[in-house]
């Protein structure tokens, strides 16, 4: 029995990270969405950053913010209030995708007069003239980059970008696949801390982690001979489809999907690992999530290097797969079916992010589909200070032990 | 004393109440009891435990324990934690072996829970952080009409129209029922209101599982006849409610025991 | 002319109800009959606020508004019981209370004021206004069925660009496209602009209307704003709506005329911002008449104030509806309530702080501390719901507004 994990380590962990990569030249521009194209921001000199919330810090936000704001921006705005966040040339706010956020952007301005407020509109759909209208939002936003910092479009810093935000993807996407055939080859909280130190520092230094695990579970799966398997996975989830399994996945213990929003997955480890032990189910596993900062952010096909780079980076973000607000809800329904219909599902936690819209619209019909796969679900209310653990960890627990019945 | 290896002990130590129970391997209980939680889970554990020892007259190392409820993880002394949700449907079936619902209020938690053919839990659904369609609204409430808790059922049953309580928010709710005070409505109609408002609160919550009888009301709460009325009445249903419904957590508990024993 | 003394009340009281109220009710009434043979005949669409709903008109199609449902919902005092229905379906408390009670509608219309809004055949959601309607309009086809058409126009900061104007007007003609196929009738470019041409008319009356409340005392409350703008919403691009605002705007000039106010003793001038209480709506401004407070001006009524400008029919219905305020940003929404301040002379205003409305109400607080640095003028914010009574505190409004009050008087 491990012990029981703690998150104020993730958080401390993160904070150290960021450090190692920030030097005095560093400038550093947080964002908060997870199809920011952060190639563009390399492009001009600049380092991405995500802004992860911070469970411990809470409270400086009822002045400016009501609490019906969602609980992630609500988060975000108490750390800046609170100078908590690291040292950012600028903060990227999405556009288009969310009431709260695109009104928390409005709000931090007129708060926080010396920030550098950035805002990338994203369209709400997937057809070409979206992917026409967010070309020219990038190339806008390119503009907007070279005259705020002075620096221009480096195309060669863009190449080295999308070479390594290519190669980190298809790393951890292959880690993903992989996972799904058999959770025990890496944990899933290892995972997630994968994800995080790279989106929170992403070069060279983090992306070798990801590649040598990529390759030590390459490794196992050779000898189980898995590997066109996991390929062929991957190419599907890609795609937003899934290819009928050619090998049965491991199932030692319930195997459980994760899905939710802006919800941290290293957050969800936490919990997940101690009300197992809890619960006595040690077997069970999380063998894939659906969320903003895991998924959503590494499923993204990579840019084509040869035409026009803003073209390319819309083209890649709008044919992303499983986001609310660009994907039509059937498409998003049909995935999580084929999800339970092929990867052999016994569990779904939905991670319910407070007073976030898009995700809390589609559970309802998320439900519906569990229910009519037979696949047992429990919804965890959550906000990124986990206020509120112990029942949710009751409920988790209570989950895994209707769980083990049914099995 | 005699020692006895095939009895089973179950706390609940709820967010109001610490119940304790002690069967013995038929199921039969042999003792129990109820205390309020208080600021230490410990010190009333431990005081349950006491009471145990000395209305069985039996030496209660080695038996097997389980806890359960919203401060489980405070017995540290015992064999294994249980929720709340497997402890009540594990111990309301074996009360009842009918029961396909069980509607457990407590005093912070509320809970809607289908029970499977072995009393396992298949289903079950809680109410969110806020204290909306839990006891401790009711306790609020008694308060504000200053009614002893215990007699805020039996007056809602003599209202002859309802007032109007739009609210669950035990704080918005609050200051409504002192503006129908205000307003001069009798008390009688308000604590009516009250538990209409509570019954509304948990009928949403049950429909999310799916209502299906016989339905049975657990929990401090159950006691209370002008919830089980306005319950009832909106879940279109009869409630079954068993002698002691504050104790089937801990029954539950004690039952798992035995067969963790076994 | 002599009918405004035959309908006094013998007690007068604080506010003058509106004869064209009359003819509001059968306006409304014959529209809600409409929207039933509609959805009969297979030609009921349902339409987001911010729709621009001269397309569907033009293709003979009858629009029902969601929103202005929720609004009867709220009336009605049934808002709780249908958000209920909802939330039995797994619809988080958390989410619109329109959406909320429509879904709870949509599933329970026996139960239902009206028994509901007609099933429609198509749903055109406009996320000129939120980002909701598209989570919502989406629950609701997957009850229904009805297929959703979303026409997308992302927030604008400042100008309209070129590539934003493209992208919206391709949304249009995809909603060209889409009305064409939906209900088998070809697009015709010359009828939309007599739609057009009707909806400019009626919106200029509506502005007129509006417009007089500057005038002391104002002919016009809150209240009697949000009720009468139901054929502003509901009928644009009709001849009815253009026949109602004649006898409304006909009302107003009158009252103006005589120097009638909306309500008997104007004393303090208030602006109101938000969605209102509809389950209080009467209420809330009726007992602040009493107190001698009328509001001649909201940021939301003022919505509609936007003409569709002659030219290339789809270009500028693209224009238009990509500029409404709520999709331009706070710093528009304050200029705009600033002036509307100093337009209307106005001692103070009134923040609704709408749980059910994100898009609208996060910003209210720093929208408060700047107008009030703008134009001198004090301001409150109270917290509640359009439709959802459960979160809404009448006590704590009612305090907040006294005290504001106490710093105007």
């Amino acid at each position: 029995m491990s012990a029981p994990l703690s998150y104020d380590t993730v958080v401390s962990e993160r904070r150290q990270l960021l450090q190692t990569i920030i030097t005095p030249e560093t400038s550093l521009v947080g964002y908060i969405y997870p199809h920011t194209p952060l190639e563009l921001f390399f492009a001009h000199h600049l380092t991405p950053t995500l802004l992860w919330a911070d469970h411990k810090t809470s409270g400086a936000y009822e002045a400016s913010l009501q609490t019906f704001c969602c609980a992630y921006s609500r988060n975000l705005f108490s750390q800046r209030a609170k100078e908590q966040l690291p040292k950012l040339s600028a903060i990227a706010f999405p556009g288009g995708t969310c009431d709260s956020l695109q009104n928390l952007g409005d709000v931090w301005r007129a708060r926080f007069h010396e920030d550098t407020v950035l805002r990338l509109t994203y369209p709400v759909a997937r057809d070409e003239a979206a992917i026409t209208y967010l070309t020219e939002e990038l190339r806008g936003f390119s503009n907007h980059l070279e005259v705020t910092f002075g620096s221009k479009f480096s195309i060669d810093k863009y190449r080295e970008a999308v070479a390594l935000t290519a190669e980190f993807r298809a790393a951890a996407q292959f880690i993903v696949a992989a996972r799904i055939f058999q959770p025990s080859i890496y944990p899933y909280p290892e995972y997630a801390k994968l994800i995080r130190q790279f989106f929170t520092a992403p070069g060279p230094h983090t992306l070798q982690q990801v590649e040598q695990v990529a390759s030590e579970v390459q490794h196992e799966l050779r000898t189980n001979q898995l590997i066109p398997s996991a390929e062929a996975l991957r190419y599907g989830l890609l795609k937003g489809q899934i290819p009928e399994l050619t090998a049965t996945p491991e199932r030692k213990g319930p195997r459980i999907v994760v899905v939710g929003g802006m919800i941290d997955p290293e957050g969800i480890a936490v919990l997940f690992e101690n009300a197992k032990i809890n619960a006595e189910v040690e077997e069970a596993q999380i063998v894939l999530d659906i969320l903003s900062f895991s998924f959503r952010t590494v499923f993204h096909p990579p840019s084509n290097l040869q035409g026009d780079p803003f073209h390319e980076l819309a083209q890649s973000i709008i044919s992303a797969p499983a986001e609310p607000t660009q994907e039509g809800l059937p498409d998003r329904l049909h995935f999580l079916e084929v999800i339970f219909d092929k990867l052999k599902i016994d569990g779904l936690i939905i991670a319910e992010h407070s007073f976030c819209d898009p995700d809390q619209f589609e559970i309802p019909d998320m439900l519906k589909i569990a229910e009519k796969k037979k696949v047992l679900t429990v919804r965890l209310p959550l906000d990124p200070e986990f206020s509120d653990r112990a029942r949710i960890e009751g409920r988790l627990q209570s989950f895994f032990e209707t769980l083990s019945v049914k099995r | 004393m005699v020692k006895q290896s095939n009895y089973g002990i179950g706390i609940d130590v709820g967010s109001t109440t610490t119940k304790a129970v002690l069967i013995d391997s038929t199921g039969k209980v042999r003792a129990r009891y109820l205390l309020a939680t208080g600021a230490s889970a410990k010190k009333s554990i431990q005081r349950c435990l006491d009471e145990l020892v000395s209305q069985s007259k039996q030496d209660l190392s080695g038996i097997t324990m389980i806890s359960t409820g919203y401060g489980r993880s405070q017995a540290n002394f015992v064999s294994k934690s249980v929720t709340e949700i497997t402890c009540h449907g594990i111990g309301i079936h074996s009360l009842n072996k009918e029961i396909q619902t069980l509607i457990d209020v407590g005093g912070q938690d509320s809970k809607v829970i289908r029970i499977g053919s072995n009393g396992r839990p298949t289903d079950f659904e809680l109410n969110d952080k806020c204290s909306a369609g839990t006891g401790r609204f009711l306790e609020v409430m008694a308060q504000v009409l200053e009614i002893p808790i215990q007699e805020l059922g039996s007056l809602a049953l003599k209202a002859k129209s309802p007032s109007v309580i739009s609210s669950t928010c035990t704080v918005f709710a609050e200051s409504e029922v002192i503006g129908r005070i205000g307003a001069g409505d009798t008390p009688a109609n308000i604590a009516a209101g009250i538990h209409k408002a509570m019954a509304a609160k948990i009928a949403t919550l049950s429909q999310r599982v799916g209502v299906v009888k016989p339905v049975a009301v657990t929990g401090g709460v159950a006691l209370n006849p002008g919830f089980r009325f306005y319950l009832a009445k909106q879940l279109q249903t009869e409630l079954w409610v068993p002698d002691e419904p504050q104790y089937t957590g801990a029954l539950g508990a004690a039952l798992l025991a035995i067969d963790t024993h076994e | 002319m002599s009918q405004k003394t035959t309908t006094e009340p013998p007690k007068e009281k604080a506010y003058r109800k509106l004869y064209t109220s009359k003819l509001l009710r059968e306006t409304m009434t014959l529209h809600i009959l409409s929207t039933k043979t509609a959805s009969q005949n297979g030609r009921l669409v349902w339409v987001t606020s911010g729709f621009p709903v001269e397309i569907p008109v033009a293709f003979d199609t009858v629009a029902a508004y969601p929103e202005q449902y929720g609004a009867i919902v709220g009336s009605e005092k049934c808002g709780p019981l249908l958000c209920g229905f909802a939330e039995e379906l797994g619809f988080s408390q958390e989410l619109c209370s329109y959406a909320r009670s429509s879904i709870g509608s949509v599933k329970k219309p026996e139960q239902s004021p009206l028994t509901g809004l007609p099933i429609p055949q198509a749903l055109l959601a406009c996320n000129n206004i939120c980002g909701t309607v598209l989570g919502w309009y989406e629950a609701v086809s997957e009850m229904t069925g009805a297929p959703v058409y979303l026409v997308d126009t992302p927030p604008l900061e400042g100008d309209q660009p070129p590539h934003h104007l493209a992208y919206v007007k391709s949304n249009l003609e995809g909603l060209i496209t889409f009305m064409s196929e939906t209900f088998n009738q070809p697009y015709d470019e010359e009828k939309l602009l007599q739609v057009a041409d009707l909806s400019n008319t009626a919106v200029n009356l509506w502005t007129k209307s509006l417009e007089a409340c500057k005038n002391k005392p104002s002919p016009l409350n809150c209240a009697d704003r949000f009720l009468s703008m139901a054929p502003i919403v509901a009928l644009r691009g009709t001849q009815q709506a253009i026949d109602f605002y004649q006898a409304f705007y006909g009302e107003v000039k009158e009252r103006v005329k005589q120097g009638l106010g909306a309500i008997r003793e104007e004393r303090v001038r208030l602006l109101w911002d938000n969605i209102p209480p509809w389950f209080t709506i009467y209420n809330f401004f009726n007992t602040l008449a009493k107190k001698g407070v009328v509001f001649p001006a909201d940021s939301y009524t003022h919505a509609w104030s936007a003409n569709i400008p002659r030219g290339e029919a789809l270009e500028s219905i693209a224009q238009v509806y990509s500029k409404i305020w709520l999709n331009k940003g706070l710093s528009a929404k304050i200029d705009k309530m600033c002036n509307l301040i100093k337009d209307y002379e106005l001692d103070g205003f009134v923040l609704f702080s709408v749980r059910s409305c994100k898009r609208y109400s996060l910003g209210q607080m720093v929208t408060k501390e700047v107008i009030t640095r703008r134009t001198g003028v004090p301001g409150v914010i109270i917290e509640g719901d359009m439709v959802d009574s459960q979160q809404y505190n009448e006590a704590q409004a009612e305090t907040r507004v006294d005290a504001l009050l106490e710093m105007i008087l």
